[in-house]
């Protein structure tokens, strides 16, 4: 269950289990570190646009986990879902995005635009 | 969550050494377990030894074998080259 995803050094990991004192010295960044003074983040954008919330109480955690899934692919780490262990080239189809978000709930159940949302902006993520 | 002394191990004989010297001293990992349960004032261990320093080694031996560090993450492992083609189950 990751409602509250943030990202140390581009990893996700559950802000709810960490201490903070856990993380002295490290960078941490939440959803508010995601824009710039002048424009959202493209992802932050593609939300609104395909309506990927509805109470919003999930969003942070769904943004953030997105683009630290985005940078696991990127790195090569495989899913459940990755066909063949042995083959580098992993890429974010629908499967493999589904299954490396299902750690984000979302009782509002806007998941279907929380994907499309991801598909549009990271789509290309790829090793 | 009550107060809690919080300490860091930079090995195995540290680790083990800080917990007998405090006592109720509980190791401190990924907190899945531990930290829910001292939200909840469930586990209220007066002294934590964080032991995420210790080793992350995922290291391929000739013998065909892997060896794992105690700290390395079921991330890490799903990742690493010698896991997904000697091991693949693990990953």
């Amino acid at each position: 269950m990751r409602a509250c995803t943030v990202l140390v050094d581009g990893v996700r990991i559950n802000s709810c289990l960490a201490l903070a004192v856990q993380y002295e010295g490290r960078p941490i960044t939440t959803v508010e570190g995601l824009s710039s003074d002048t424009a959202l983040h493209p992802l932050q954008q593609a939300f609104i646009e395909q309506d990927g919330f509805q109470c919003g109480y999930c969003t942070p955690g769904q943004i953030c986990s997105a683009i630290g899934m985005a940078n696991e692919i990127e790195q090569g780490v495989p899913s459940v879902v990755s066909p063949d262990l042995t083959e580098e080239h992993l890429s974010l189809t629908r499967d493999e995005l589904r299954e490396r978000m299902s750690g984000n709930l979302c009782r509002c159940g806007a998941y279907n635009g929380i994907a499309r949302a991801i598909e549009t902006t990271l789509g290309e993520a790829s090793t | 969550m009550m107060p809690f002394n919080y300490l860091r191990a930079s090995d195995a004989a540290d680790a083990i050494q800080l917990a007998k010297a405090h006592a109720g001293a509980k190791y401190l990992g990924g907190g899945t377990n531990l930290v829910d349960l001292m939200r909840e004032t469930i586990e209220e261990p007066h002294t934590l030894v964080d032991v995420t320093a210790l080793s992350k080694e995922i290291t391929a031996r000739d013998d065909g074998s892997i060896l794992i560090g105690a700290e390395a993450t079921n991330t890490a492992l799903a990742a690493d080259w010698a896991i997904r083609t000697r091991f693949p189950l693990l990953s």
